[in-house]
């Protein structure tokens, strides 16, 4: 799949908080993307492929916490500024139910909380990933440092 | 679930995995950024670093590995990891995934198992650090 490099050009100062979850994305989870993430991770566990206990295939943990990280760069594109940096500091991942390979999710996301620590600039984004019955199969909060305070 | 229920007791260390850490690898995981210092080594040495840099997603994604092959179905459907991303891991680092029984507790649906979970290159020098929970559901 071929994918657009990301550009990360909101200020940090123009980042508007909003307690609602955007449906920004759907996506079919293939073969192809599980065996991706399978193999960038050398974790070809039976449970993500066709024969495992589940009697189907299920996605790899490594394709759905990419897809939500994508989902909430692409939306909320927040830069540090000029020559600073921007680092992932921490990943909260709570799982609820498999997603079955073959079927679509959609990725929901918000950006919830803007802080200042210890002079650094840090933004919370949040992600859920929902099956297609409507449940939510995996939510994550990715804290993101971006630069120090001015 | 690998790890048998009458040895979770704190203290208890789970089976490690070991993973070498190689650019393809990082570039594959990576691939959905498109360019950037995760994928493109002449961005990365832009920005003063030697080379590519592994997401720090994909140590969280180590310890989940570590916590499914002790757990199974038990921490796909109810696991929790938190995890800190403190140091760079570059291509051509041996990573050690580990975890360690924190404490345990019954509950009126399983047994609820609290872990300190971390990745340490292989002289000790910790690159990812955390905590997980599961649920073991047919425990009594």
């Amino acid at each position: 799949m071929e994918h657009k490099d990301m550009i990360f050009d909101m200020p940090f100062e123009s980042v508007v908080l909003d307690p609602n979850w955007k449906q920004v994305a759907e996506v079919v989870l293939t073969p192809e993307l599980n065996k991706q993430y399978m193999d960038a991770l050398e974790d070809h566990n039976p449970l993500y492929q066709e024969d495992s206990p589940y009697g189907v295939a299920i996605a790899h943990p490594g394709l759905l916490h990419e897809l939500a990280f994508e989902a909430m760069m692409r939306t909320f594109p927040v830069a540090p500024p000029k020559g600073q940096a921007t680092a992932h500091a921490q990943q909260d991942t709570e799982m609820f139910y498999p997603v079955r390979i073959g079927t679509k999710v959609k990725v929901e996301v918000r950006l919830s909380e803007q802080t200042v620590k210890r002079e650094r600039n840090y933004l919370l984004y949040e992600s859920r990933i929902i099956d297609e019955s409507g449940r939510m199969v995996l939510s994550s909060r990715h804290h993101r440092m971006v630069g120090r305070r001015n | 679930m690998t790890v048998p229920i009458n040895k979770i007791e704190p203290g208890y260390k789970l089976p490690h995995l070991q993973k070498q850490i190689k650019i393809e690898n990082i570039k594959l995981f990576s691939a959905c950024t498109g360019k950037s210092f995760h994928t493109d080594p002449e961005i990365a040495k832009g920005m003063g670093l030697p080379n590519v840099i592994a997401q720090g997603l994909m140590g969280h994604i180590y310890i989940i590995e570590m916590l499914v092959r002790a757990f199974g179905r038990d921490f796909l459907e109810t696991g929790k990891v938190s995890a800190k991303f403190i140091e760079l891991v570059f291509p051509g680092d041996c990573l050690f995934v580990r975890g360690e029984v924190a404490s345990k507790n019954q509950e009126s649906n399983g047994l609820s198992v609290a872990l300190n979970v971390w990745c340490e290159r292989m002289w000790g020098q910790k690159t990812t650090v955390g905590t997980a929970t599961v649920l073991i559901r047919n425990a009594s």
